[in-house]
């Protein structure tokens, strides 16, 4: 055995070290958002009756609107509310907030795909999104063979050459990656994925799907502890 | 003689009947039914405080929640049975659009505590509260 073999074996145990850890972080942090809004309904000594029926729609409506609506804009705290939606409304819920997640994905993406970049940074700055029009003037500057590893490069992926050789796995990993905010967060990613043009819509829809369950699966696992 | 004997007679007749109609009104009747009642109180949600007033009522073989029927839940038929002292009563009262209220609860000497449930499906999950009904004897008919 080389001696440079005992190093690159210590590295990689380390790398899924910090892997099992961050995942127990993850999960830990659902638990305890979970556990927390609960006893916080409880303490506030709120009490749901029958005569708020429409006021608890609307709530909820406004709710899942706002979640769709946010999430699909890069930058903008839109996992925050979902997190919030499932735990307020349990196991239905976590089925609403996966499909209005993919939602938001789709439109991001098809925003990216249809509207021209100029237009697109144009809207972004009207928005007062600063940050994220400069994201994407700087990710449209890119060429469009360059710019999955310069996605990947910004979030800090360790495993760049092995992701560049699989377009959609990266997708897929970006959009659970715990850093993924400093490139937009799950709208950002998917509105540049659209830009890209690299990514047909069918597989893309068929890897959001798959690449969104770890959250909601957490959850459900949280709630069955 | 006679006259004074039917005097006293008529006089305690009266005196009785008196009697019953007072204690009617603030006491629960000596008999197995609860048909004619009505009691009056607070409730609120489960492990929480009072929320407000309502009056339940047995009338005819059909069960009320007058602050419920507000809400679009009607008047349900309901059942008792007597055991001892206490009668145990339940009733579905059911609405249109907000789903049921299930009731349980016992009365006991003029007191009655129940415990109800609103169950109402919707398309983000499932409603499903529990409430707390505790109430005085308010009349019998």
């Amino acid at each position: 055995m080389a001696p440079g073999d005992d190093s690159i074996d210590a590295q990689r145990s380390n790398m899924w070290l910090a892997t099992v850890a961050k995942l127990s972080i993850l999960v830990l942090v659902v638990v305890l958002a979970n556990i927390s809004v609960s006893h916080l309904i409880d303490r506030l000594g709120i009490q749901i009756w029958p005569e708020y029926m429409e006021i608890i729609d609307r709530a909820v409506l406004l709710g899942v609107l706002l979640y769709t609506c946010l999430l699909a804009m890069p930058f903008l705290p839109g996992v925050e509310i979902g997190l919030t939606l499932m735990m307020v409304l349990g196991p239905k819920g976590v089925a609403i907030v996966y499909i209005c997640t993919i939602v938001a994905l789709i439109i991001s993406y098809g925003m990216g795909r249809m509207i021209p970049a100029h237009l697109l940074i144009s809207l972004l700055n009207w928005l007062h999104l600063e940050r994220a029009a400069r994201l994407l003037s700087r990710f449209n500057a890119v060429s469009p063979d360059r710019r999955i590893e310069y996605l990947t490069k910004r979030a800090s992926m360790k495993f760049v050459p092995f992701i560049l050789r699989h377009r959609y796995l990266a997708l897929a990993v970006l959009f659970n990656l715990p850093g993924n905010a400093l490139i937009g967060g799950g709208g950002g990613i998917a509105m540049m994925a659209g830009m890209s043009r690299l990514y047909s819509f069918s597989v893309y829809f068929l890897v959001i799907s798959g690449a969104i369950l770890p959250l909601p699966v957490f959850f459900i696992l949280s709630k069955l502890l | 003689m006679l006259t004074l004997t039917r005097f006293v007679t008529l006089g305690a007749a009266l005196f009785f009947f008196e009697v019953a109609v007072i204690t009617a009104d603030t006491h629960l009747p000596q008999s197995d039914i609860i048909d004619g009642l009505q009691f009056q109180g607070q409730t609120g949600e489960h492990g929480k405080g009072e929320h407000h007033q309502d009056t339940i009522t047995f009338k005819n073989g059909r069960f009320r929640s007058l602050d419920c029927e507000e809400w679009g839940f009607g008047p349900a038929s309901y059942e008792y049975k007597k055991e001892g002292d206490a009668f145990h009563f339940s009733a579905t009262l059911p609405s249109p659009d907000r789903g049921t209220l299930e009731w349980k609860g016992t009365i006991t000497g003029d007191i009655a505590e129940a415990d109800f449930r609103w169950r109402h499906e919707r398309w983000y999950g499932n409603i499903d509260r529990r409430y707390w009904f505790k109430g005085k004897l308010k009349k019998t008919e």
